[in-house]
């Protein structure tokens, strides 16, 4: 087609098509926001009357230990995730686009299917492979002579945070892995060709061609990863209620345990802004070391 | 054929108009078959029909009974676990939609109240002089706000009671359950020196732990230690807290527990003592109602003895005990209850949770909150009678910190029991943490 010859669209027609998608969003997204603002704002000295607190909240936030307790086990579990989900995702992507693996869609599906489990069930499943005198964990590792290290994995709070990331990680580093795979099928047939005709086998064609072709991908699997943590919710829920003691807090279980079972709506909704721009400076800092766009093609 | 736009506002409006004028015509029009409608009342309850405890199968029994007896009143039920309507009733609570009648935590009672979205029981059955009289003394009192109440409990639970099975208590060279702390104590060393867990505990839900601390606290602190507490006239880190908190810090240092106590929950404890694993259990007398068919045979007879915690060093229990009493759970009405409804509201309340309800509870083995005559003891489960045996000593009545305190404040003492269990943390530490708590609850 000749360059100009399309008629530019009405910006009105533009309007009519986006405005469903933006009310959608307004009501589902910015409104609950901002209401959340609001409520974080006041107090419920009855259950249905808001008061003006001022920010009497956010100074009661700063001040919470168990806020920042709840930040850093959703931190650790970031960091942990971060390396098994995206890590092995990678690893897993980079294996199975190797020519010597066969059955390729077979290992895809499997490794894919966690995913599709519901958290709920799937934590359940786990709370029962970490059982102390049942569990399969515990069995497997006394059945090799190893029950030293055999421990009640979800009632010791050294490991307990340790312990609630394995299935984090168990169950998604199939779907960054399926991410990467796309990644990796689009790199031109030609770039890989060359490159084994240039010499560059293995991890060598690795690093230099398909690592930063597919640097993007990376970047967004990290926000992706780093975003889900930061909400973390269910799992914990399920599978420790933040105990032993406070001692796999997550900050979206202390807001839902303040709001809900306290009936203490405006600090609640106070954790909830803290939730959201905790996770934002942290989404905006891991984009900003991350850069992406740098190997745009 | 082309529309023109303003024939199309036209039609609209004038279809508008229409289907409005046709609304209005049948809202006006005669009641008809409607006239004899049944009065609805929502009903959200957690009386699942799996729970085999004596509270949870009486209650459906008398909804049953009085759905049978009023044709005229149809009860819409909306059901869920109680962990479910932890959440589900502050939610409704919270959006001004509360159910006509529903399950309630006594602890809700003054956020409900102040917002005036609950009767208060004295206006509802204002006319029914007889039922408020047939109130057990102070049964009430977890449902109390400023000096109305604002729930029917369906039981009250003597709480924290010990189990033993003398059979693993014999297996460690043990002939009877232990009188004292510091016998429990030597028990424990003498159990564990077999290989067998001594205690119980599953505090995934986190009341397990605070049902112990509330046993204990009526010992060391007294029955209106939680009135007192809420009056500034006692605090937490006064010394007899620290006896009761100390009381877990030793059982820690036994390793009486479980390893996995916070990870697993009260069901799973049960099916621990169940299964002949553990010596000892801890817990409501509601376990003691499960029905007969349902004990382990092996458990059954002189195996399991009941008993209060032991004797603490510098007790007495020679002639009596303090017990907290909990109920926690009741029955409460919306205060938008007007004209029928509120007359089956009425009629729910006497025939549901009154005294009907009160003999089918106790012919059960439970523990009602309603003086009632004439109840047949003849179907009580074996280990409610032997329970009640074993209790020789007079009981007074005190709180459970579940019902009279603060969400708040019992979410800090459950972390802080936990932490004490696990050796993380003093009791000193914990009685600052709680009653920092608690200074806090009562300043909002």
């Amino acid at each position: 087609m000749v360059e100009g010859t399309r008629k530019k669209p009405l910006g009105k027609l533009v309007a009519i098509f986006i405005l469903p998608g933006m009310l959608v969003f307004g009501f589902s997204i910015v409104v609950p926001t901002l209401v959340a603002v609001w409520y974080s704002l006041n107090k419920w000295p009855s259950i249905i009357t808001p008061q003006w607190n001022g920010i009497a909240n956010f100074v009661d936030l700063v001040n919470d230990k168990l806020f920042w307790s709840s930040l850093w086990n959703n931190l650790k579990l970031a960091l942990y995730t971060l390396i098994g989900q995206v890590g092995i995702g990678y690893v897993l992507a980079f294996i199975l686009a190797s020519r010597l693996v066969t059955s390729r869609d077979f290992l895809r599906t499997v490794m894919f299917f966690p995913v599709l489990i519901s958290t709920v069930v799937l934590s359940f499943l786990w709370t029962l492979v970490y059982s102390n005198d049942y569990g399969m964990l515990n069995v497997v590792l006394r059945a090799v002579g190893l029950g030293g290290a055999a421990n009640a994995w979800l009632s010791d709070p050294h490991i307990v945070v340790e312990a609630l990331a394995v299935p984090l990680i168990w169950q998604w580093f199939g779907f960054y892995m399926v991410i990467f795979m796309g990644a990796l099928g689009t790199i031109p047939k030609e770039i890989m060709e060359s490159a084994e005709l240039d010499g560059a086998v293995g991890f060598k064609k690795a690093f230099f061609i398909s690592i930063p072709l597919t640097y993007d991908a990376v970047v967004v699997a990290v926000l992706l990863c780093l975003s889900g943590i930061m909400k973390m919710f269910d799992t914990v829920l399920v599978m420790t209620d933040g105990g032993p003691g406070n001692s796999s807090m997550v900050l979206a279980l202390y807001a839902y345990r303040v709001s809900f079972r306290n009936i203490n709506i405006g600090y609640g909704n106070t954790i909830a802004v803290g939730i959201v721009i905790v996770s934002l400076t942290i989404t905006f800092l891991a984009r900003f070391i991350l850069g992406g766009k740098r190997y745009a093609r | 054929m082309r529309i023109s736009s303003k024939a199309l506002i036209r039609f609209t409006v004038l279809l508008a108009l229409g289907a409005a004028l046709s609304a209005a015509l049948v809202a006006c029009g005669p009641q008809g078959p409607s006239a004899s409608k049944p009065v609805e009342l929502n009903l959200l309850d957690s009386f699942l029909p799996n729970l085999s405890e004596a509270y949870n199968v009486s209650l459906n029994l008398a909804i049953k009974a009085f759905e049978t007896k009023h044709p005229e009143i149809k009860l819409i039920r909306d059901q869920s676990s109680s962990d479910v309507l932890d959440t589900k009733v502050p939610t409704l609570g919270a959006a001004n939609q509360l159910p006509d009648i529903f399950a309630a935590r006594s602890s809700w009672t003054p956020k409900f109240a102040d917002a005036k979205e609950v009767i208060a029981i004295e206006t509802l059955m204002k006319d029914n002089k007889p039922f408020m009289d047939g109130f057990l003394p102070g049964m009430l009192n977890d449902f109390q706000y400023k000096d109305v109440h604002y729930g029917i409990p369906w039981q009250a639970m003597p709480i924290s009671v010990m189990y033993y099975n003398m059979n693993l208590f014999k297996k460690a060279g043990i002939s009877k359950p232990p009188a004292t702390f510091d016998e429990m104590l030597a028990d424990i060393k003498a159990l564990k020196a077999k290989g067998i867990t001594p205690i119980a505990l599953g505090d995934k839900g986190k009341w397990q732990t605070r049902l112990l601390f509330s046993g204990l606290n009526v010992r060391t602190a007294g029955v209106d230690y939680l009135e007192k507490l809420k009056a500034g006239q006692m605090k937490f880190t006064d010394a007899p807290f620290k006896t009761s908190l100390d009381v877990f810090a030793q059982l820690a240092k036994a390793g009486a527990y479980n390893k996995d106590f916070s990870s697993i929950d009260y069901t799973q404890a049960r099916s621990l003592y169940f299964n002949q694993k553990v010596a000892m259990y801890n817990e409501m007398v509601t376990f003691t109602q499960i029905e007969d068919d349902q004990w382990p045979a092996e458990l059954k007879g002189d195996v399991t003895q009941f008993s209060f915690f032991p004797q603490l060093s510098g007790e007495d229990l020679s002639t009596s005990i303090n017990v907290p009493v909990a109920a926690d759970w009741g029955i409460a009405f919306n205060s938008k209850l007007t004209g029928n409804k509120l007359k089956a509201a009425q009629a729910f309340a006497v025939e549901v949770v009154g005294d009907d309800y009160t003999k089918i509870l106790e012919s059960k083995g439970g523990v009602g909150v309603r003086k009632v005559e004439g109840v047949d003891f003849s179907k009580v489960p074996e280990a409610v009678k032997r329970y009640f045996e074993g209790i020789a000593l007079k009981v007074n009545a005190g709180g459970h910190i579940d019902g009279r305190m603060p969400s708040a404040v019992t979410d800090q003492v459950s972390a802080d029991l936990q932490n004490i269990l696990l050796g993380q943390e003093t009791s000193e530490a914990a009685q600052k943490n709680i009653q920092d708590a608690l200074d806090k609850a009562m300043q909002k």
